[in-house]
């Protein structure tokens, strides 16, 4: 499973503005191209995205990052792969906010048993 | 004759926010060009009580005005215990580099009042947002308040009110926040977190938005219309995530938010959910929230 580990890139504890995720996002560019070239797309594993040590985050540092996943997926996908994506050790519960900013961007938001997120492709229940 | 106009306001003893002013204050908007006031008082001498949003009202009205070239003057409550209150949550200092008289003499230094987490601050641009929301972070994590997932839930808030006063304002002075931690003497303990700027207010913010303009006529209607989902002055259709988030949190038990901008306020609590009305000028926009400990 491919991941990326935002901590090791961003070393503010608290993550927010929309600029600052677009810091990440050749990093996110990266964690895609070589999850596709490991096979995870092809086996529908998902992308992870790590937030351990940050310890705080912003939604509009959240909804600029689902952005730039969804788009990054689509230059590589043509739009038509797969998207997956687990957010590891989120610095938060996940409330309504963050289910809007998936809703946003036309995918699911739930939480797992061990404590991540799944965000996962919705665009066929919009149809 | 040239008419000097010369403004002294004096709020109720006990000062909770700008909606309890009295209305002749309206039509006297440092914000516009047309402010002719010669000087301007803010006279708190008999205040036995200044609540966090009204500081914020007197940094941004008297920083206004001082910037239109009025000659501005906070007077200090007379009750020794408010003044270092007043003292420890910036409020004197800042007024001070922003050119308005505060005379606080006899004022001891301020201690390292715990309860401040963070002093009103000013900033201007979101990475100064960012600055100031991981420094509140820092300090409440040294300060061990509260339930342990406290401290990123206040730092998410408190970070959304920065950036939208930085990104949408157009504030000429900029922007001030403030987070502070009370316990109260019959139990219980609350954050409450404090942002304001002096700019265009949501109504102007909302109408650069064509899509949005003919949808709002008033500062209270644009105030309800901005907390709702993925609604933005930018037009950009993945923006205007914050404030809705931000309002999504405050309905809970004991949670509350407040929002002034122009003449229009909407307040949200668990039993209210949300209840916008007009009320007396704020020149700029004001968020205020106040969450359980």
């Amino acid at each position: 499973m491919s991941t990326l580990r935002v901590h090791d890139i961003l070393h503010d504890r608290v993550l927010v503005s929309r600029e600052s995720a677009r810091v990440i996002e050749d990093a996110v560019a990266e964690l895609i191209r070589q999850g596709r070239a490991d096979g995870d797309a092809a086996r529908n594993e998902p992308f992870t995205i790590d937030f351990d040590g940050v310890g705080g985050v912003a939604p509009s540092f959240v909804d600029e990052l689902v952005l730039i996943f969804v788009s990054q997926c689509d230059i590589m996908c043509g739009g038509t792969g797969p998207r997956r994506l687990v957010i590891a050790n989120p610095p938060t519960r996940l409330s309504s906010k963050f289910e809007a900013i998936a809703r946003g961007h036309h995918m699911s938001i739930e939480a797992q048993s061990d404590g991540s997120w799944l965000l996962a492709d919705a665009r066929k229940t919009d149809t | 004759m040239e008419m000097w106009i010369v403004l002294v306001i004096k709020p109720k003893h006990e000062f909770k926010h700008a909606g309890e002013l009295p209305t002749r204050f309206d039509r006297h908007d440092p914000r516009e060009a047309s402010f002719d006031v010669h000087s301007v008082d803010i006279d708190l001498r008999k205040c036995t009580f200044v609540r966090p949003q009204a500081a914020l009202w007197c940094v941004i009205y008297l920083t206004l005005a001082a910037k239109r070239g009025s000659r501005c003057r906070l007077l200090v409550p007379e009750d020794y215990g408010v003044c270092a209150y007043l003292k420890s949550l910036g409020l004197f200092s800042v007024l001070k580099d922003c050119s308005v008289e505060v005379d606080d003499r006899g004022v001891g230094d301020v201690r390292n009042d715990q309860k401040t987490v963070l002093p009103i601050t000013p900033f201007t641009t979101t990475a100064d947002a960012s600055d100031l929301t991981n420094r509140a972070f820092e300090r409440l994590q040294a300060c061990d308040i509260g339930a342990a997932n406290l401290t990123s839930l206040v730092t998410e808030l408190f970070s959304e009110l920065a950036l939208n006063a930085a990104q949408h304002s157009d504030s000429s002075i900029g922007a001030f926040g403030c987070i502070q931690f009370f316990e109260f003497t019959r139990g219980g303990s609350r954050i409450t977190c404090a942002v304001a700027d002096g700019g265009i207010g949501v109504l102007a913010s909302l109408c650069r938005n064509e899509k949005l303009a003919s949808r709002v006529t008033y500062d209270w209607d644009a105030l309800e219309l901005a907390v709702r989902e993925r609604v933005s002055g930018t037009g950009d259709a993945h923006r205007g995530i914050g404030l809705y988030g931000v309002s999504e949190d405050v309905r809970r038990p004991s949670h509350s938010l407040l929002l002034h901008s122009g003449i229009g306020s909407l307040n949200i609590t668990e039993d209210l959910e949300s209840f916008a009305q007009r009320t007396r000028l704020f020149p700029g926009t004001m968020a205020f929230l106040s969450i359980p400990a």
